[in-house]
Formats: structure tokens, C-alpha cells, sequence
């Protein structure tokens, strides 16, 4: 051990006031450092220090990973510290590139596909071109939850990133109100919700959100777990960009179901009598990312994601196991109503994908159907250079 | 061990040093070591056997106490040696029996299971209470030696059993282990592997007369076996150095607690910082097989190279620095191995009891004898270089891959050793030359690093095509 002689070796013979010292002094100092971190709170900022986008490639979608060992990524809580692993990251945009953010769920995140599969690995492998001959780069920055609140948030901070137009991939189970304070994601960037809900006054109650975090959870000790994760994000960078893996692709054994339950209900959530409105889905959530766009000049494509459409035992009742007929009747008709009457950019796919091209769930699609979506989209994704 | 056990068993070190009498504390240190090895065992894969596999461990350690008693010199045996060897029988039956009744309900051995092991302390019992009042007399002397090397061929025996997955898996089934799900049920007895050296240690000396004449308390020899710092990752000591310094009961003066603090500090940070963070994607068959390109290979290996020496030398530090503040110099066990400029420098550095063990216990002895019986210089090197690593490798585990590390090693040494023959001269002549003398370091280092990594390929892989496989693939021999 004779490398570390200067430290276990001493210059004169300790005592036990020297021990006490040292005891006394490492207590202080330790009392000091997680006094200062949580009076600075630093992890927003040590969320963007990262060897992504420098020593090692930057990933094709945000880190979320069921078994990290597996998936070699991580699910970070901050937002900051996803994108600043993220590709998009990586700089700004060149001068002949047009930037696309595409936000969703799982589907657009790509579950069960690998990276370039997705919907946005779909629309680079295909080298398009706008009209004024820029090139259409499309970054995937879904996240495989179903909540319209957290797509805005992403979008907020996606906006420091440049982007020339924004595909907003939706479905009804991401409007429901009950839901969208309940995520991690959204739990964990508790700030940004309450501040997006204040600023546009969303029908959703912030005392939902956790408290803000006091003194002793702002300490280093009490934040140990995210920045561990963040450690750990940087070493699975390596495997990452060894093998280019950020997700476990275990083949799925069951298909979405054609014979359905009966009833109606959505989850246990009982029918709404005369159907969806703009009050009781979170509708607001969605307006509050069209405005920030908008402020920030940047068209949004919004699009109805394809549904299973069963047509098996109980099919006259339900599309599938999420949603009953009437409710993605009354959800369709009442996004056409809003984009209609507001003048937004509006494609309903909702049948645009046959049914054998499901996967695991009424959403997630195959790699071949992923890319005739983005086939089908293509034109109205270039448009948006217009 | 976990830092929750390290931070536990470092701040219980303040108080036991300080509280406790100096004469009390290898009598501490004794209930102490019996209980963290059922609590260790308790926390281990194996926590089936939480007790059964402690028991054995004692009794395996009475046992060889047993044999290596001195001669008497007087009879009966003094009445303060039968009080103290009855009161360690008391300390440590009463410290199982904690570890019986704390043992989760469901992490108890059946009945069926407990039987041999309750026959066998049944023994021991016997045994001691009736040979507690007389040592070996001298004239029986020579069937204890006889006896001795029927106990290391028992030991050897069961770490074979141990570390051969097959048998392993099969005394797991009959142990009625509770197999977890998708897992073959093995039998993960903690600490075996350096519990079984410590007695094998012991017992060789003991043939050689190497034991001092006063021989081992019982209460000194449970100790030297189980001590629990070094319990689970070694190092293994020699009983002769180690005993004595318990026996001294040394203070936890400020120095000691310092040093200790420190050297566990920096096995902590070595362990769970430096080495757990290369774990995450060091080399493993499903990462290689998803990996394209050979730098990235590489990558793998120097990760693997890392970690297991930040994770080996980190437990070490942790364990030096517990034995400090518990009044016990370990032996160090790593001493910059990555550095040095040839595979014997390399070996004399890389678990540095473990090399030190089989040296002395086996490959002087064999070279010795191979001597004797005039066969070449060569060949002897040959013979007992390879079968020296061959043994190393077989210790981590009865498998091809562990025989392939030690034969790659064992080849690398003998090499080496032809290679350092010839180029003596040569070498002496260029030290003179301080940048040449540099210039042949560096390389060295270079190069004794890249044989050792990729010694790590048959080390860190379950099969023998796996680790060819990698070694084509990273000299780009196969895609």
C-alpha cells in the first residue's frame, strides 16, 4: 500500500486530539457540502454535465430502462439530465438541417423496437428533403407514458433546443385528468408542473405534486439515488455505444386481444355522460405546449396515434382493451371540433395500421408498420418546412 | 460484504475497543467472529443454510484445533488451559445458538438437514470433553500427523465439492436449498475458500513441526479461522503471525483508529465507487456478443482489468483496516500489481497471501522435491510452475475456464522465467542506461498488463469457447 502512504502513514505520531480533530473537521466539512448543495441545489445543473455528445455517442431517445443491466440505460428523474444525453443535445442545428422534435408515448418512444425502428429512426433512414432543401433530421423524444402534461413539459425544454417544427404523436389515454400528475417523470420534475399549471392556470390541482422538497431532502444524502443514476447513465454510455442497446427487446408472447371484456368502462372509470368535452379531458395541458410553440414560432403537427381496432367477442362495445367505443368516438369527434375551430395542424391515423401489425398493446406497433406510419406522414411533416 | 456491514462492524470496533478489557477481547473477538459469520451467511445466496454451514465451519475448526495440539509436557493438562478451551466450546456454542434462534423462519435447514451436522458436533463434543483434560502425549504424535493428512484431504475434498458446480449443485439439493427461481440451487458456503487454507495451513505446518510448541488455544484457532474481517475476501493469514498479535490484544490507540478509518475509506471508495461502476458493463458474454467492432472488445477487457483489481484490493483495504481497529495487522494482499514490468513481479503483488500460500505450501516443497529427484532445472520450473497455477486457478473454481487461467498463467510464468535466464546479461548490462532501463520498464508494464487482461478473458467467461471466441474476435481473427 505504498501509494497511499501520504494518507495512512503520518508525518508524526497522531493522538487522540489530532483523531478528534479530524473526526470534528470531517463532520463540519460534511455538514457543509450537503448544507451548500441544498441550498444551491445543483442536480438540475450536474444533470448536464455528461460524457454523451463528446467522449461517447448521444442516444437516439430519452433513458427510460425497466432493467438497466439489461437495456444499459437508466431512467433518470430530471428532465435536464435525459436531454443532456439525448442526441439533440449534441449541438445546435447545422444550416441545411431541418429539426423536428416528435413527441408521444411509448409508441413514439419505440417500445419493443431498437432505436432506429421508431417513428423518427423511420423518418432519417428515409433522407428527406424540404421543399427549400434542407435536410429533415427528426428527433424522438417520447417517453413511454401515457400523459398529455408530460409531453408539454418535455416540449418546453425541447424548445431551448431549436427546433424547426414539433410532431406531437397523442391518444385519448393520454388526456386523462386523474393521470396526469401521477407519473414518475412528472412527479420527479414537480417544478415544471407546478410552474406550467400556474402559468396556464390547467385544471389540475399542484397539492396533487409532491411538496416541495425540504432542507434535508435537498442534501446530497437524500438525493444520493439520482445522482447515483446519473453515474451510472454515464458508465452504461460506454455499453451503449458499444452495442447501440438502450432497451430491452424481449419478443413479445401476446398480441392485443380480439375477444374483449364487456362493458364500457375505461379502466373503471364508468361512461361520461354525453361523452368527452374540452373540461373533462386535460385538454388545457395540450393548449399550454401549442402556446409555447407558438410563442417560440414553431409549427406543431398534431397527430392521432393508430389504434387496435377489434373485431372479436364484445367489438360492438370496445375498439380494444383501452377504449370503449363511445369514448374514442367522442375523443375523435372532439379533436376534429378543437382543430377545426382553432386552426390546428390535425392528422387522425387512428386506423392507419392493420391490425396483424400490433405488437404487445393496442399502440405499439411493428418495426414494418412504424415505418409505413412515417410513410403516411411524411408529406405533412414536410409541409411544416412550408 | 456490504457497506452496511462494513460501517456496522467498523463502528462497533470504538466501543469494543475501548469497552472491553484487553484480556476480554479475543474472547469478543471470538463471539464476534462466530456471529458475523452467520450473519454474513444469512445475508449470502445461500441463506438456507445460515446455520448449518456455520456449524460446520466450527466444527471443522475444533476439529483441526484438535489434531495440531501440542505434546503434552505435563499431565493432566493445566486446569487454565481445560477452563479456557471449555469456556471457548461455551462462547461459541452460545453464539451459534444466537445465530439458530435469529435465523428467519424460513431460512432454516429442516430437520433431515441438520442431522449430519448435529452427528458431527455430537462428535466434536464427545471428543473434546473427553480429551480436554489430556494433550497428545508425544508418543502419539506421529498418528496425529497421520491424522492430519487425512484432514487435509477431507478439506480438499470439500472444497472440491464447493467449487465444482456440479457437486456444488448437487450437496445444494440435498442440503433441500431453497432453489430460486431459474437458478440451479448452489451451495454458497461463505468463506470457505479461506477457511480452507487458514486449516490446511495449519495442518501442513503442523506435519512439518512448524506449529510453535505451545501450540494454539482453541479459543486463538476459532479466531484465526473465522476472524470476520478478513472472513469473507481474505487475505489468509499464517495462524504463527497472526495468533501472537491477538493474543497481545493491541489498543485501538488514535493512530490505529486513524489508519484503520482511512484504509477502510479507501477500500470503500476502491470497492463501491471505482470498481462497481466498471462492473456495469464490464465483459460478459451477452455484452460481447452485442458489441461490434474489436476496440470496443478491448474496452470490455480493460474494464474487466479494473474491476476485478478495485474490487479484490478494495474488500483487502476494508479488511486491513477493520483488523487495525480491531487490534490486528492483516497482511497486505495488493500492492500495485497493474505496474509492474514482468508476470512474476505480478504474482509476487496480486493477492500476494494467496501466492504467498501456495508457495510455500506447495511450490517450494515441489521444486524441492523435484530437485531431489535429479530431473532437469527446466522441467522442474515447468512442472511446478504449471501445476502451482493450475491449483490457483482451480481454488476460484472447479471449472475448464478457471484450469485455462491457471495453465495461461502458469505458461506465462515459465516463459518469463526462460526468457529472464537468457536475457540477464543483457539487461544488466542496459540498466546502466537509465532511459534504455526506463524505455524496457515501460514496455514491460505494457506488456505484462495485456498478458494478465487477456488472462481475464478465461477468468471472466463460463466456457472455453466463449473466451476463444473473444480472443479471436479481439485480434480480429473471427467477426
Amino acid at each position: 500500500m505504498a501509494g497511499w502512504d501520504w494518507l495512512i502513514k503520518p508525518g508524526r505520531p497522531y493522538n487522540w486530539r489530532f483523531a478528534g480533530r479530524v473526526l470534528i473537521k470531517a463532520a463540519l466539512l460534511f455538514v457543509a457540502v450537503n448544507l451548500v448543495y441544498a441550498l444551491t441545489q445543483p442536480l438540475p445543473r450536474l444533470s448536464q454535465i455528461t460524457l454523451y455528445n463528446t467522449l461517447l455517442p448521444g442516444r437516439l431517445r430519452l433513458p427510460f430502462a425497466e432493467d438497466s443491466q439489461a437495456a444499459y440505460s437508466v431512467t433518470l428523474a430530471r428532465i435536464e439530465g435525459m436531454f443532456a444525453s439525448h442526441v439533440i443535445s449534441a449541438g445546435a442545428p447545422a444550416g441545411d438541417e431541418f429539426r423536428v422534435v416528435m413527441l408521444g408515448d411509448s409508441s413514439v418512444w419505440g417500445w419493443l423496437l431498437e432505436p432506429d425502428e421508431t417513428l423518427s429512426g423511420c423518418l432519417n433512414a428515409r433522407e428527406l428533403r424540404t421543399a427549400d432543401d434542407r435536410r429533415l433530421v427528426v428527433y424522438n423524444l417520447g417517453y413511454p407514458v401515457l400523459d398529455v402534461l408530460k409531453d408539454t413539459m418535455i416540449l418546453e425544454e425541447a424548445l431551448n433546443y431549436e427546433p424547426d417544427a414539433v410532431v406531437w404523436v397523442i391518444t385519448l389515454a393520454g388526456f386523462y385528468p386523474d393521470e396526469q400528475l401521477f407519473h414518475p417523470i412528472v412527479r420527479e420534475n414537480a417544478d415544471r408542473a407546478r410552474s406550467l399549471i400556474a402559468r396556464y392556470n390547467l385544471a389540475l390541482d399542484p397539492a396533487e405534486l409532491p411538496d416541495e422538497p425540504n432542507l434535508w431532502e435537498r442534501t446530497i444524502i437524500a438525493q444520493r439515488r439520482p445522482l447515483a443514476d446519473l453515474l451510472r447513465h454515464q458508465v452504461y454510455g460506454f455499453a451503449w455505444a458499444l452495442t447501440g442497446i438502450d432497451h430491452v427487446d424481449p419478443k413479445f408472447d401476446e398480441r392485443p386481444t380480439e375477444n374483449l371484456l364487456p362493458g364500457d368502462d375505461i379502466f373503471g372509470r364508468p361512461r361520461v355522460a354525453g361523452g368527452w368535452t374540452e373540461d373533462n379531458l386535460s385538454i388545457d395541458a395540450l393548449r399550454a405546449g401549442l402556446d409555447l410553440a407558438e410563442q417560440a414560432g414553431v409549427p406543431v403537427l398534431l397527430v392521432n396515434e393508430p389504434i387496435y381496432r377489434s373485431s372479436g367477442l364484445n367489438s360492438d362495445v370496445r375498439y380494444n382493451a383501452y377504449y370503449p367505443r363511445w369514448a374514442f368516438d367522442s375523443y375523435r369527434e372532439l379533436m376534429d371540433t378543437l382543430a377545426a375551430r382553432d386552426g390546428w395542424r390535425y392528422l387522425d391515423l387512428w386506423d392507419a395500421a392493420p391490425n396483424d401489425q400490433f405488437t404487445d398493446t393496442s399502440l405499439h406497433l411493428t418495426p414494418a408498420a412504424t415505418c409505413a406510419l412515417a410513410e403516411t406522414l411524411t408529406p405533412a411533416i414536410l409541409a411544416l418546412a412550408d | 460484504m456490504t457497506l452496511t456491514y462494513i460501517l456496522i462492524f467498523a463502528a462497533a470496533a470504538i466501543p469494543f475497543m475501548r469497552l472491553v478489557p484487553a484480556r476480554g477481547r479475543p474472547w469478543g473477538l471470538l463471539a464476534g467472529s462466530v456471529l458475523a459469520m452467520g450473519w454474513l451467511q444469512s445475508a449470502s445466496e445461500a441463506a438456507e443454510s445460515t446455520y448449518l454451514l456455520p456449524l460446520a465451519t466450527v466444527i471443522l475448526t475444533i476439529v483441526v484445533w484438535w489434531i495440531v495440539r501440542p505434546a503434552a509436557p505435563e499431565q493432566p493438562a493445566p486446569a487454565e488451559y481445560r477452563r479456557d478451551t471449555w469456556l471457548a466450546l461455551a462462547i461459541t456454542g452460545a453464539a451459534l445458538a444466537v445465530i439458530w434462534l435469529l435465523a428467519p423462519y424460513g431460512d432454516r435447514p429442516d430437520l433431515a438437514a441438520l442431522l449430519p451436522g448435529a452427528a458431527l458436533a455430537g462428535v466434536a463434543a464427545i471428543s473434546a470433553s473427553h480429551l480436554l483434560g489430556e494433550r497428545v502425549p508425544d508418543e502419539r504424535l506421529a498418528a496425529f500427523q497421520r491424522l492430519a493428512a487425512l484432514a487435509i484431504g477431507m478439506i480438499v475434498l470439500l472444497l472440491l465439492v464447493i467449487k465444482w458446480p456440479a457437486l456444488s449443485q448437487a450437496l445444494g439439493g440435498w442440503l433441500h436449498a431453497e432453489p430460486q427461481i431459474g437458478i440451479a440451487s448452489f451451495v454458497t458456503w461463505l468463506g470457505f475458500s479461506y477457511i480452507a487454507f487458514r486449516l490446511i495451513g495449519v495442518l501442513l505446518d503442523f506435519r512439518a513441526g512448524q506449529l510453535p510448541a505451545e501450540g494454539f488455544s482453541l479459543r486463538d484457532m476459532l479466531v484465526y479461522t473465522l476472524f470476520f474481517p478478513a472472513f469473507t475476501a481474505g487475505p489468509i493469514d499464517r495462524a504463527q503471525r497472526f495468533i501472537p498479535e491477538l493474543d497481545q490484544a493491541l489498543p485501538l490507540d488514535s493512530f490505529r483508529l486513524v489508519e484503520g478509518t482511512a484504509r477502510i475509506a479507501i477500500g470503500v471508495f476502491k470497492k463501491f465507487v471505482v470498481a462497481d461502476s466498471p462492473a456495469l458493463v464490464a465483459m460478459s458474454p451477452a455484452l460481447i456478443d452485442q458489441t461490434d467492432g474489436i476496440p470496443g472488445l478491448w474496452l470490455l477487457v480493460y474494464l474487466y482489468a479494473l474491476q476485478i483489481f478495485f474490487d479484490f484490493s478494495g474488500y483487502s483495504d476494508v479488511a486491513i483496516g477493520l483488523g487495525r481497529l480491531y487490534g490486528i495487522t492483516l497482511p497486505e494482499n495488493f500492492d500495485r500489481p497493474y505496474l509492474q514490468s514482468n508476470i512474476q513481479q505480478f504474482w509476487n503483488r496480486w493477492h500476494i497471501t494467496l501466492s504467498l500460500w501456495f508457495r510455500v505450501y506447495f511450490f517450494t516443497p515441489l521444486s524441492r522435491a523435484l530437485l531431489r529427484r535429479h530431473i532437469s532445472p527446466t522441467l522442474g520450473v515447468f512442472v511446478a510452475q504449471i501445476s502451482t497455477m493450475l491449483l490457483i486457478g482451480l481454488w476460484h473454481g472447479v471449472t475448464w475456464n478457471f484450469i485455462l487461467w491457471g495453465l495461461w498463467h502458469g505458461l506465462g510464468l515459465f516463459l518469463f522465467k526462460l526468457w529472464s535466464d537468457r536475457t540477464r546479461m543483457w539487461y544488466l548490462n542496459a540498466a546502466q542506461r537509465p532511459r534504455v532501463r526506463r524505455a524496457i520498464t515501460v514496455f514491460g508494464v505494457l506488456v505484462t498488463f495485456h498478458f494478465v487482461a487477456l488472462g481475464w478473458v478465461f477468468f471472466a467467461l463460463p466456457t472455453p469457447a466463449d473466451s476463444f471466441e473473444m480472443l479471436a474476435r479481439l485480434f480480429g481473427i473471427r467477426g
